[in-house]
């Protein structure tokens, strides 16, 4: 640092700190030296910062050492976020190992169950139009409709969803490490998503070709959807995918003309008001439901050595 | 380099050769750093904190930033002024935390130095144990500068590294804090008759 000073009209007062503590250079002590020669007042300013300098000195001599364990407490610290930082890591790979298993399966799921969804939806579009002036009347025969051919398509999807033999890429998902659970967990989220994002359009449609709301119209199939599909995913790890639809068809079916029998058989009206409604009660039998599939499904001989 | 009071006798260190051991986890480079600077550090700290146990974590937290940023020491200032550096901004963090008050410039402000001033009896008559007392009762603010001015012998330049402000800030505070060690010396002389 150069001292800003002339060489003797000015005071060096803000310099002497410096000076003092041995950071000017040469030239910068060479001329403090001879201002202070012809100064008493520096000469009185130095011996000042000496006396500041002497009690920060002496003062700071008194301080205790720190504790000769620190150290130890430093790579317990290190170690405990070393520890942190990894666990996060195979956090973030765990996640995206599921991703990319999550979408390794829609070019995996068979073909047939997405269009078939599509249809379905398509056909239950055309059937409202073509009824348009009477369903007006009818709404409760549009719901019923709406329901059984939704539900349908939700649980035959999910009936073939588990079957090794449709499967051409369930070879690649048994060389890999990954769980066939979690293979099964992320086929369930596809297709029944993907049938309740369908099913969601067409009763918009309706809801607006009808008037109405939209949780008018999808409340009819939320309930019976997930329990069907949950229902056939486990009939399908079981007994496999035929009985799967079969049972899954039949209990559609069931559930659109149930209405009838209501009166004279109480079981099915306490069925009907639980079960195969949107209701919490039928949202956790789904959940037990799948529960069991996933756990199930990987002690199937069938599956394995397929 | 200069490390004042706790220099080293005459030990030629490659202060980029013991850091990037550190980034390259080479634990050994870490206590040998920590023995070297370990009183420099904690004497620093111990002007911001009067609190033992917190200056011991706030030095076990600033090791392990050194240990965790070693990779981007590239010298452009010395180590010391560097690891000080760190330990600063890691006090100011955990007494934050700790919701302890961290010394603050704007206290200061309206005091603005000037040259050479008359003092009733001169700094340099008094004797060097009340000296002494007398600087333990200065803010922390004046007594940080102080002390890495005079006890760790940096220049004005590393000072104001250290403490994020201006070389004039520097100047100016050093001399307000030797106008508030008078003044601690005049109340005392007071209270003493
Ligand atoms: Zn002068």
């Amino acid at each position: 640092m150069m001292p800003r000073m002339s060489q003797n009209n000015q005071h060096i007062s803000d310099v002497l700190p410096a000076y003092l503590n041995g950071r000017l250079d040469a030239a910068g002590a060479e001329r403090v030296r001879a201002h202070l020669e012809t100064c008493a007042d520096c000469r009185h300013e130095l011996s000042a910062w000496e006396a500041v300098s002497g009690a920060a000195r002496l003062a700071s001599v008194s301080l205790p050492a720190p504790s000769p364990m620190l150290m130890n407490a430093v790579w317990a610290k290190i170690d405990a976020q070393d520890k942190a930082t990894g666990q996060q890591k195979s956090m973030q790979r765990v996640m995206y190992h599921l991703w990319l298993v999550f979408t390794r399966q829609i070019p995996l799921i068979h073909k047939s169950i997405w269009v078939a969804s599509i249809l379905v939806n398509v056909l239950m579009c055309v059937l409202v139009f073509l009824s348009h002036a009477s369903a007006r009347h009818n709404l409760q025969g549009v719901e019923g409709v709406l329901s059984l051919f939704t539900t349908i398509a939700a649980a035959t999807g999910v009936a073939f969803m588990y079957q090794a033999e449709h499967d051409a890429g369930y070879e690649i998902i048994l060389s890999t490490p990954t769980s066939i659970r979690i293979v099964m967990i992320c086929r369930m989220i596809l297709v029944v998503g993907y049938n309740m994002a369908l099913a969601a359009v067409t009763s918009a449609i309706i809801a607006i070709t009808l008037g109405g709301t939209l949780w008018d119209f999808m409340h009819i199939w939320l309930g019976p959807m997930l329990l069907l599909a949950s229902i056939s995913l486990t009939v399908a790890v079981i007994f496999g995918s035929v009985v799967s639809v079969a049972v899954s068809l039949l209990l559609a079916v069931m559930q659109a003309i149930a209405t009838s029998f209501e009166q004279a058989i109480p079981l099915i009206h306490v069925l009907r008001a639980n079960l195969l409604q949107t209701t919490p009660t039928a949202f956790f039998i789904a959940f037990l439901l799948i529960v069991f599939a996933v756990y199930y499904a990987p002690r199937q001989p069938r599956l394995s050595n397929s | 380099m200069s490390m004042g009071m706790y220099a080293q006798p005459a030990e030629a260190v490659d202060e980029r050769q013991i850091t990037r051991r550190i980034a390259a986890g080479d634990r050994e480079a870490l206590s040998e750093l920590y023995a070297r600077y370990q009183r420099a550090l904690f004497n620093y700290l111990l002007q911001l904190t009067p609190d033992y146990g917190l200056a011991e974590e706030i030095l076990q937290d600033t090791l392990v930033a050194v240990w965790k940023s070693a990779h981007r020491f590239e010298g452009r200032s010395s180590l010391q002024t560097w690891l000080i550096g760190i330990a600063r901004r890691q006090a100011h963090n955990t007494l934050r935390r700790h919701q302890l008050p961290v010394a603050d410039e704007t206290e200061m402000a309206g005091l603005v130095a000037t040259g050479p001033e008359p003092e009733a009896c001169t700094l340099a008559s008094v004797a060097r144990d009340e000296l002494a007392e007398a600087f333990q009762q200065l803010a922390p603010l004046h007594r940080e500068a102080l002390v890495l001015l005079f006890v760790h012998e940096l220049s004005y330049q590393e000072t104001a590294t250290i403490l994020e402000v201006p070389v004039g800030t520097v100047k100016s505070r050093i001399c307000n804090a030797r106008r508030a060690l008078r003044a601690v010396l005049d109340a005392r002389e007071e209270a003493g008759q």
